[in-house]
């Protein structure tokens, strides 16, 4: 009975990865797309043009950019979007990968481990990467003069604490592999 | 540095097969082949004693150190 429900679950699990991972593909496509084509297009849903800043490109594309940015702005955001979007496919490809060794019986393997561990690396990487960006906005608005009214960037400790989940579940995998490896062969 | 374990001798000296002793002693083939193999990484008491007791040898009979 146990056992079929950890299967449900796992199944339930898959379902939700495979949708997370499609919404993430397209946001991939659609922040380039729209950060370079929004501007030339007939899409303007946000206030009357005549009523905007001249600095700014005001439009609204509810998913990723916001009303009021400007175009260095839209395209920071496009990057930024673009990272997070490719470092979480790189991880939900090792978590279906995961799912699949687990639904086939074979949960606490070396390489479940090392995959959990691939994915932290990942998600760290596209952190530091934003933090690069952030600093990089920083600079060309200071030296270049380039406006990036209504960037959005949370500075905060927060995701780290994911992180650091994701490298202590990965580290317990890797000591549980080993553990069930020497458990098989005690005779 | 390593603990090997010989099987062979002892089961050829006391003319028993390795699927005799697997009956006799609770263990499966796969795992007695893994223990002669050297491949196990840990040998229970329990399964010592009974290899002990029903080859009628000491550990060290078939239990060695090779450095």
């Amino acid at each position: 009975m146990a056992k079929k429900t950890a299967k449900s679950i796992v199944s339930t699990l898959s379902t939700l990865v495979v949708a997370t991972q499609w919404t993430l593909w397209f946001m991939l496509v659609f922040a380039p797309l729209t950060a370079i084509g929004v501007p030339y297009l007939p899409l303007r849903i946000g206030p009357d043009p005549a009523d905007v800043d001249a600095e700014g490109t005001t439009f609204f594309i509810g998913l990723i950019f916001d009303e009021g940015m400007t175009r260095p702005a839209v395209f920071l955001e496009a990057i930024i979007v673009m990272v997070m979007a490719g470092a979480a496919l790189y991880g939900l490809h090792h978590l279906r990968h995961i799912l699949r060794n687990v639904s086939s019986g074979a949960a606490f393997v070396r390489g479940n481990g090392l995959r959990l561990r691939k994915a932290g690396y990942a998600a760290a990487a596209a952190q530091i990467a934003i933090y690069g960006l952030w600093l990089i906005s920083v600079i060309l608005e200071a030296t270049m003069g380039l406006d990036f009214e209504g960037r959005v960037i949370i500075l905060t400790p927060m995701p780290w604490v994911g992180i650091l989940g994701i490298f202590v579940l990965s580290t317990i995998f890797l000591e549980g592999a080993q553990i069930k490896e020497e458990q098989e062969l005690t005779v | 540095m390593s603990i090997s374990v010989k099987l062979d001798r002892v089961l050829l000296d006391k003319g028993m097969s390795l699927t005799e002793l697997s009956e006799r002693v609770g263990v499966t083939i796969a795992n007695l082949s893994i223990l002669k193999t050297g491949k196990a990484k840990a040998i229970r008491f329990s399964t010592l004693e009974a290899i002990c007791r029903e080859l009628d040898c000491q550990p060290g009979d078939i239990l060695f150190f090779d450095e």
